[in-house]
């Protein structure tokens, strides 16, 4: 961006009259320039630089390498559990520290840049950890706000979390976490069944019914054209693709649009799909 | 002679077509980006009113351990009556900042009651009123996000030809006044 911003005006000057820039007009565009890469440099100081998002997916990230394989296996079919039955995306991330950033501009922005959560529902929930700061944070999607107040999350870390954290055993803690808020969801207004509702929208739905009549309407047509000896197994075949090939597109992919759902490449995890949140949730800390 | 003149027609009519669409699509985009400002600050105020809706649980919590502070209590409910009747955005920012203010001081007072520290329901309000400050803090600093996009979109210069016939002017930005500009620090 502040390339081309930079670019456009010197190589049209240039253009115009190769031979007499003056000094005085050189250097107040060094200025300039200068002037946008050091404000560029500001606003990008502004925001913490957060890990990119996983690739493949993965709900438990412990880039801060806190805990062993075993646990991080545990803990991700626990939270694939949860995420299976009423569709939450539990994220855990642990980092080695903050760059200097608070807990949660910290998280907010995790949040934002990973996109947990459908986009739709923004039902994600995201603990962070950041290991050299000593602070937890649960930053609740703006979905899941009132299943989980911040009140009970700061019971949470308090009860569940800190308390292992202080022994050196955090995936004692999270486990026990992910239990306690799986509980609370389940007894919560979160139904499994939500999940498969939406998928199936009015918008698909009609979609499908549309390409549907389109397709039988442009197979009657050339079937008429070419007479009753066309190729009768071709265009049967052609009738009967259509409402398979929408149908799993329907279904999987149409709830993470960006998120390039592919369900099954690691057996679970379909990938972030751009749930929001506004800075809700609660922090603590065990240091 | 009748063939160009209706060339010029055509060719006039062309221009008018696409200044015509050009100013549409301009005005509209900057409808949009003038929604996602009223959109953004509807949401600090939705935050400031679950702020508002806290602050008399707070109170009569705290109440409960301290009821001799009358001082603060006083603060806070003018304070927070003057919230009530803010209507602009200045407006708001400079009642937002007295709330902040007394808030700050009611959180001083705590600290000389440890049992009030420990009280379970202290406790949850602590969470939900730090949970809040939070969200507040967001929802300015993403209205001050959207605010900026929106000037900076009807000042450049196809826009702004557009933005001057339909009146659209530039926004205030969420600045919070020195001194209170650093939100009550709810951590025991």
């Amino acid at each position: 961006m502040p390339m081309t911003r930079l670019r456009r005006p010197r190589t049209s000057d240039g253009y115009r009259r190769p031979m007499h820039a003056s000094p005085a007009r050189l250097w107040s565009v060094v200025v300039c320039a200068f002037a946008v890469v050091l404000f560029c440099s500001l606003w990008v100081h502004g925001q913490p630089k957060v890990p990119a998002k996983p690739v493949p997916p993965r709900l438990i990230n412990d880039l801060a390498g806190m805990l062993t394989s075993a646990e991080t296996q545990e803990i991700e079919e626990r939270l694939l559990a949860l995420n299976e039955a009423n569709g939450v995306q539990f994220a855990v991330v642990t980092v080695p520290d903050m760059g200097g950033y608070s807990i949660e501009e910290y998280s907010v922005e995790l949040f934002q840049k990973w996109g947990i959560g459908e986009a739709k529902e923004d039902n994600g929930l995201l603990l962070l950890i950041a290991d050299e700061e000593g602070r937890l944070r649960f930053e609740t999607g703006y979905g899941l706000e009132g299943d989980l107040p911040d009140a009970f999350l700061g019971r949470v870390i308090d009860e569940n979390l800190v308390p292992h954290f202080v022994e050196g055993d955090p995936a004692a803690g999270i486990v026990e976490a992910v239990n306690t808020i799986a509980l609370r969801l389940a007894g919560g207004e979160i139904e499994p069944s939500r999940k498969e509702e939406k998928s199936l929208s009015p918008d698909a739905l009609a979609a499908i019914v549309f390409f549907a009549i389109v397709i039988v309407y442009l197979i009657v047509k050339s079937s008429s054209r070419k007479g009753p000896s066309g190729r009768p197994p071709k265009s049967g075949g052609g009738v009967r693709r259509p409402p398979s090939t929408p149908g799993p597109f329907m279904g999987r992919g149409w709830k993470g649009p960006s998120g390039g759902s592919s369900r099954g490449s690691s057996g679970g995890f379909g990938g972030f799909g751009g749930g929001r949140s506004g800075g809700g949730g609660a922090s603590g800390g065990w240091k | 002679m009748k063939k160009s003149g209706l060339a010029v027609l055509v060719l006039v009519l062309a221009i008018v077509a696409v200044l015509g669409i050009g100013f549409v699509s301009v005005s509209n985009s900057i409808i949009r980006s003038e929604e996602e400002v009223n959109v953004s600050w509807a949401e600090v105020q939705n935050q400031y009113q679950r702020r508002y809706d806290l602050i008399p649980n707070l109170v009569e919590t705290v109440k409960g351990y301290a009821a001799h502070e009358e001082e603060v209590f006083t603060a806070i409910a003018d304070a927070r009556a003057k919230l009530g009747g803010a209507q602009t955005v200045p407006e708001t920012a400079e009642a937002v900042n007295a709330v902040e203010g007394a808030l700050s001081r009611l959180l001083l007072v705590v600290e000389n009651y440890p049992e009030l520290k420990a009280d379970a329901s202290f406790r949850d309000l602590t969470y939900e009123l730090s949970g809040t400050e939070n969200r507040i803090a967001v929802a300015r600093q993403r209205y001050n996000t959207s605010v900026q996009s929106y000037n900076v979109k009807i000042r450049t210069f196809p826009n702004s030809i557009v933005a001057g016939m339909r009146g659209a002017v530039p926004k205030d930005m969420f600045e919070a006044q020195t001194g209170a500009s650093v939100a009550p620090e709810v951590k025991f």
